[in-house]
C-alpha cells in the first residue's frame, strides 16, 4: 500500500490526506517542548541508583574489592601462606598492618586472598545460579507439561531445605570422595594442580552452594515468565507472528533481567556469607587457604590475646557484604517497573 | 457478497477450576465461545457488544489464533485458519491484525516504539532502511511525529500509546482488524480523537474491522452491522440501525436501555430493568442462558435453547434467539412484549 | 446552595498539593462547592482533574505527600480541617462515608462480607455482636444482595463484580451518614449493573435523605442521576450548576468540548466527532492563565490571565473570559 504522495504530516494543512479533515487533531501533540534524549527504562534506572547515595557507596565499595581481587597475589605484601616464625602472634604494625597469626604469616595478606576467595566464590557461583535458575525458570514454562512439572518438582523440593544447611551437606559428603579423586586424577592427567588440596576444597564450595543456590532465582524467573506471558504485549508479539524463541530473547528476557539483576546482586552477599560458613565450620576452604571465614575460625581460639586475628577478617567481611546488600536495595529501588502518567 | 472472514460453530473452552480432590479431581470447563457464527464482508465493520464475560474477546482472539479453539471453522479469504500450518500461518498474519484494549500492558516496556511499529516488518524480513521508512509513514499516519520514534512507551499518554498500537497492527497493510475494545481505557477526549482516527484509516485504508467493545454508544457509531452476544451465544444480530432501531431480543433490549440517558430527555424508550446476575459459565442453566433474568420469561424458554434465526422472512439479515421472536410471529412477538 | 436549607457539605476554595520527585503538584486549586441533603452533587472530569482528590480530601484520606493547604471544609457547620484524627474518624460511618470504584480492592479479602458490615456499627453506634449481626443482614437485603442471611458469611472473591459494590454500598451506609462519597462507583461495572446501582443509589438517596457527592468521567451518568454538577480541568473548578442547566446549555468551552465528544445513541454517524485537540495537561507544568487555553477553540489574549467564576444564570457560572462577553446560551 503507498501512502498518497500528496500526503504531509500535517492532515490540517493537506485536507485530501485524511477522510475528514475538519476534527483531526494536530500531529504534533503539545508537551516536551525541550527536546530530550529517549530515556529509556534502563537509562531511568541509572539515574535512579545514581541518585541512591549508599548504592553508589556500595557500588565504590565493590569495585574497590574487585580490584583488590584480581590483583592480590601482587598487592599482597607477603605471601598468604608464607611463614615467619620471628614474628608470631604479632599485633598491628608497620611491618605487619594487620599483625600475624599463630604461625607468623601475615594477616593483611590473607585478608586480601580470603578477599579473592570471597570474590570468586560469590561472582561464580552467582554466575553459575544465573545460568542455571534462568534455564530452569524459562523452560519449565516454555515447554509446558512434564518438564514443567519436574522443574517444579526439583525446584520445590531445593526451597524446602535451609539452603546453607543443603550445602553444608553435600559438601560434607562429597569432599572425601573429591579427595580420593585427587591421587588419581594427578596421576591420569600430571597437572600440577591436582596435588594442591586446595583445589578440591574449592572445587566443593562451587558445587555444593551452585547446585543448591539457584532455586530461589529459577523460582523468581518462572513467576515472572509466567506473569508476563500473559501480558498483552506478548500477545501482540504472537499476533504479528513472532516464534516462541523470538518472543523469549527480544521481549520475555529484558524484562525478566532487571528482576533478575536485583536478586543477584543481592544474593552475591549472601553468597560470600554462605562460603564464609562453610569455611569457618570446617567444610569450605582449609588452611593454608585464605577465606575470610577459615581466618575468623582459626582467629576465635585466641581472641581475647589477639582480638585482631578476628577482628579484621571479620569486618572486612562485614563491609563486603554490606556493601553488595546497598547495591541490590539501590538496584530494586531503580529497576522497579514504574507506572507513568496515570 | 465478498465474505472476508466467515466464521461458522467457533467453540472455544477454557479449563476451568478443579472439581473433586486435589489434583486427581476433574476440571470443569469453560464454554467461553460456544457454538459462533460471524460474517465479515470486505469493507465492512462488524461490532461486537456483550458485557464481561460474554466471551466477545476470547472470541476476537481466537481469529488470530490466540485463543484455544475447540472446534468450528474460521475462514479467512478461504482459508480455513485453522488447518494452516505455522509458515502459512505467519503469512495470513500479516493480512489479519489485532488492535488490544490496555495502552499500557501492549507495549513492551523496554522497546522503542519505532521497534515496535516495525517488528512485523522485521519478522517478515523487511531491510532495516525500508523498515524505518515505512514505520515514520505509519507514525504520521496515526498523528504522531516520526522524529519521536526511538522513544519509549512510558514517555507517552495513553492515547498516543494506543496511536501506537494502532501503527503497529497496520504495519502489514492487513486487511482485516480485530479491534478489542481498544477505546474503553481511554479518557473521553482522547477516546473522540482515537475514534476519529479509526474512522480515518478505515475508508483511507479500506479495511474491515471486527470492533469489540461494552460500550453499545461507539459501536453503534462505528459499525455497519452488529452482533450481541451473551454467555458465549449469539443472542442477536442485525445492520445497525435495524439493532438500535427495533431491538428484538430482551437482552439488546435491556442492554440498550441501560445506556444512560438524561433525566430531562423524555423521549427516551422505556427502561427494562435486569434482575439478578450473570450466571456462572461453569454451571450454564438449561434451556435459553438468558431465562434466568429475562422478564418475558415463558415455560419453553427454559426447555430449550433457542436458534438463532431471522426475524422476518424478508430480512435475512436481522437474526435473534428467542422463542418469543418467530419469522412467523412477527406481530404476535410483538404483543407478548407489549404485555410486559 | 439553595437558600432553604444550609448546606450539608461547604468546600470553599479547597487547595491540596502533592509532594512529589518532580517537585510540588496542585491537584485540586480553588474549588468550592456546597452539597445538599436529599441532592445529588456531581463532579465530571477526565483522569488527572482532582476528582478523586477531592473526594479524599473531605474524607481526610489523603495519601502522606497530599495537604490541603488552603480552604474550608465544612460538613453541617464543623470545620474537617480543624478536627484531630480521632475526631476526623469518629465521623467516617456516621457522619460521612465513601464508596470506592474497585470494590474488590477495597474490601479485605480475608474477612468475611458480614464482619465487614458489622464494623462500623460495632464501632460508631455500639451495637451488640448479635444486634449488629442482624442489622448487616438487613442491610445486605436492602442493597439488593439475594439471601443476605447467607451471603453474610461470605468473602468478598465469592461475590460479583456488581453485588460486591452493593456491599460496600452497605458498609457506607451502616451507620446512616448524612454525607455519602461515591467515587466512580460503576466505572468498573457491566452497563447493565451499572443501572442497578445507579438506580440503587437513587432509591436510598431518596429514602435517607443523605446528600451525595458523584464522582464521574461519564457525562451521560451526570445527566441521568445528577441534580446539580460541578465540571473539573487540571484541578479547577470550570464550571458548576444545575446538572440540566450545565449540560444543556454549557458556558465554558471545557465543558463543550466534552459534551461535544461524548457519543451517545444518536450520534449521527457520518459526522466525525469533535474531538478537542490535545492532550490533558501535565500538572507540574501548568500555563500562568486558564489551564484549557492551549486546547481551547475560543483561547484570546485574555486566557493568560486565570478567568474567575462568572455567573452565567441563576446557580450557573463558568469561569472563563467569554461568558461575560455575551450571553450564556451562546455557542
Amino acid at each position: 500500500m503507498k501512502l498518497d504522495p500528496a500526503s504531509t504530516h500535517d492532515p490540517v494543512a493537506n485536507p485530501a490526506n485524511l477522510a475528514n479533515p475538519a476534527s483531526e487533531d494536530p500531529p504534533i501533540t503539545n508537551e516536551l517542548p525541550v527536546p530530550t534524549p529517549p530515556h529509556s527504562l534502563w537509562g531511568d534506572a541509572r539515574r535512579t541508583f545514581f541518585r541512591n547515595r549508599m548504592g553508589v557507596f556500595g557500588l565504590v565499595v565493590a569495585v574497590l574489592v574487585l580490584l583488590i581481587a584480581i590483583t592480590a597475589p601482587w598487592i599482597a605484601p607477603y605471601g598468604y601462606a608464607e611463614q615467619d616464625w620471628n614474628a608470631i602472634r604479632q599485633g598491628p604494625s608497620a611491618a605487619h598492618w594487620m599483625g600475624t597469626d599463630a604461625v607468623g604469616r601475615d594477616l593483611f595478606s590473607r585478608v586480601l586472598m580470603g578477599i579473592r576467595t570471597a570474590v570468586l566464590m560469590g561472582f561464580v557461583v552467582s554466575l553459575a545460579t544465573v545460568v542455571i535458575g534462568v534455564l530452569a525458570g524459562s523452560l519449565g514454562p516454555l515447554l509446558g507439561g512434564r518438564v514443567d512439572a519436574l522443574v517444579v518438582w526439583i525446584m520445590d523440593g531445593l526451597l524446602n531445605f535451609p539452603a546453607f544447611w543443603l550445602a553444608a551437606f553435600v559438601a560434607v559428603i562429597t569432599k572425601p570422595a573429591v579427595a580420593t579423586l585427587a591421587q588419581p586424577m594427578y596421576e591420569a592427567t600430571g597437572w600440577a594442580m591436582f596435588e594442591n588440596t586446595l583445589v578440591f576444597d574449592y572445587l566443593v564450595v562451587f558445587l555444593c552452594l551452585s547446585l543448591v543456590w539457584w532455586a530461589p532465582l529459577g523460582r523468581l524467573v518462572r513467576g515472572q515468565v509466567l506473569t508476563l506471558r500473559e501480558q498483552e504485549f506478548i500477545l501482540a508479539q504472537r499476533a504479528i507472528g513472532a516464534s516462541p524463541w523470538w518472543i523469549t530473547t527480544r521481549h520475555l528476557a529484558p524484562n525478566v533481567l532487571g528482576q533478575v539483576i536485583v536478586q543477584v546482586s543481592t544474593g552475591i552477599g549472601t553468597l560470600m556469607l554462605a562460603e564464609s560458613a562453610l569455611s569457618f565450620l570446617g567444610i569450605g576452604i582449609q588452611p593454608p587457604g585464605a577465606s575470610l571465614g577459615n581466618l575468623i575460625y582459626t582467629g576465635m581460639t585466641s581472641w581475647r590475646a589477639e582480638p585482631h586475628l578476628v577482628l579484621m577478617p571479620g569486618l572486612t567481611l562485614s563491609v563486603i557484604i554490606l556493601a553488595f546488600v546497598f547495591i541490590g536495595d539501590a538496584l530494586s529501588d531503580a529497576l522497579n517497573p514504574r507506572v507513568r502518567d496515570r | 457478497m465478498d465474505e472476508l472472514l466467515r466464521v461458522r460453530d467457533l467453540k472455544v473452552t477454557f479449563p476451568g477450576p478443579r472439581r473433586g480432590f486435589g489434583p486427581f479431581g476433574k476440571r470443569a470447563k469453560v464454554r467461553a465461545v460456544d457454538g459462533v457464527d460471524l460474517d465479515i464482508a470486505a469493507g465492512r465493520t462488524v461490532g461486537l457488544v456483550g458485557e464481561s464475560g460474554c466471551g466477545k474477546s476470547t472470541l476476537g482472539r481466537a481469529l488470530l489464533r490466540l485463543s484455544p479453539v475447540r472446534s468450528g471453522t474460521i475462514a479467512f479469504e478461504g482459508q480455513n485458519l485453522l488447518e494452516l500450518d505455522a509458515a502459512s500461518l505467519r503469512a495470513v498474519r500479516q493480512r489479519l491484525q489485532i488492535i488490544f484494549q490496555d495502552p499500557y500492558a501492549s507495549l513492551d516496556p523496554r522497546r522503542s516504539i519505532g521497534y515496535q511499529v516495525g517488528e512485523p516488518l522485521l519478522l517478515g524480513g523487511m531491510d532495516e532502511a525500508s523498515r524505518n521508512a515505512r514505520v515514520s509513514e505509519l507514525l504520521e499516519l496515526v498523528g504522531l511525529d516520526p522524529a519521536r520514534a526511538n522513544r519509549y512507551p512510558h514517555e507517552f499518554s495513553g492515547g498516543q500509546r494506543q496511536r501506537v498500537g494502532i501503527a503497529r497492527a497496520l504495519a502489514t497493510s492487513p486487511r482485516l482488524i480485530v479491534a478489542d475494545e481498544p477505546v474503553s481505557a481511554l479518557d473521553v477526549s482522547v477516546q473522540a480523537q482515537v475514534i476519529n482516527l479509526l474512522r480515518a484509516l478505515r475508508a483511507k485504508m479500506q479495511l474491515s474491522m471486527l470492533f469489540i467493545s461494552h460500550d453499545l454508544r461507539v459501536v453503534r457509531y462505528l459499525s455497519d452491522e452488529v452482533v450481541v452476544m451473551y454467555l458465549g451465544r449469539v443472542v442477536e444480530s442485525a445492520p445497525v440501525d435495524a439493532l438500535f432501531d427495533d431491538p428484538r431480543h430482551p437482552y439488546t433490549r435491556a442492554l440498550l436501555s441501560a445506556v444512560p440517558r438524561a433525566r430531562w430527555d423524555t423521549g427516551a424508550a422505556e427502561i427494562i430493568r435486569l434482575e439478578g446476575e450473570v450466571p456462572s459459565p461453569l454451571d450454564l442453566p438449561s434451556g435459553c442462558r438468558f431465562a434466568s433474568r429475562c422478564s418475558f420469561v415463558r415455560a419453553v424458554c427454559r426447555e430449550r435453547d433457542p436458534v438463532l434465526a431471522p426475524i422476518d422472512v424478508g430480512m435475512p439479515e436481522h437474526q435473534v434467539a428467542c422463542h418469543l421472536v418467530k419469522a412467523d410471529r412477527g406481530g404476535d412477538a410483538d404483543a407478548a412484549f407489549e404485555a410486559n | 446552595m439553595s437558600d432553604s436549607e444550609a448546606a450539608l457539605l461547604e468546600v470553599r476554595d479547597l487547595c491540596v498539593e502533592f509532594a512529589t520527585q518532580r517537585g510540588t503538584v496542585r491537584a485540586i486549586d480553588g474549588l468550592s462547592f456546597d452539597s445538599v441533603a436529599g441532592e445529588i452533587t456531581g463532579i465530571v472530569g477526565e483522569s488527572g482533574c482532582g476528582k478523586s482528590t477531592t473526594a479524599l480530601a473531605i474524607m481526610g484520606l489523603l495519601p502522606e505527600q497530599g495537604r490541603v493547604t488552603r480552604g474550608d471544609l465544612r460538613l453541617q457547620g464543623t470545620n474537617l480541617l480543624a478536627l484531630s484524627p480521632p475526631a476526623l474518624r469518629g465521623l467516617r460511618g456516621p457522619a460521612m462515608s465513601m464508596v470506592f470504584q474497585d470494590a474488590l480492592a477495597a474490601l479485605d479479602p480475608t474477612m468475611r462480607v458480614g464482619r465487614q458490615l458489622m464494623e462500623p456499627l460495632t464501632l460508631h453506634l455500639g451495637l451488640s455482636r448479635r444486634a449488629a449481626h442482624e442489622r448487616a443482614i438487613e442491610l445486605l437485603g436492602r442493597v439488593g444482595i439475594p439471601s443476605p442471611q447467607l451471603r453474610v458469611d461470605s468473602y468478598p472473591h465469592e461475590f460479583s463484580g456488581g453485588m460486591r459494590q452493593r456491599a460496600m454500598i452497605a458498609i457506607a451506609l451502616a451507620c446512616s451518614p448524612r454525607l455519602l462519597i461515591a467515587d466512580e462507583p460503576t466505572t468498573a461495572l457491566d452497563v447493565t449493573i451499572q443501572r442497578q446501582i445507579l438506580e440503587l443509589l437513587l432509591e436510598l438517596r431518596d429514602e435517607t435523605g443523605a446528600g451525595i457527592v458523584l464522582i464521574t468521567h461519564d457525562v451521560g451518568v451526570v445527566a441521568e442521576t445528577c441534580d446539580q454538577v460541578i465540571v473539573m480541568y487540571a484541578g479547577r473548578e470550570v464550571e458548576s450548576g444545575p446538572a440540566e442547566a450545565v449540560l444543556t446549555q454549557p458556558a465554558h468551552p471545557y465543558t463543550r468540548g466534552l459534551l461535544a465528544c461524548s457519543l451517545d445513541l444518536a450520534h449521527d454517524r457520518d459526522r466525525p466527532l469533535d474531538a478537542i485537540p490535545g492532550m490533558p495537561p501535565d500538572l507540574l507544568s501548568l500555563p500562568d492563565g486558564c489551564p484549557y487555553e492551549p486546547r481551547c477553540p475560543d483561547a484570546g489574549p485574555a486566557c493568560r490571565q486565570m478567568p474567575s467564576m462568572v455567573k452565567v444564570s441563576g446557580l450557573h457560572q463558568a469561569a472563563c473570559w467569554r461568558v461575560t462577553e455575551s450571553d450564556p446560551a451562546h455557542g
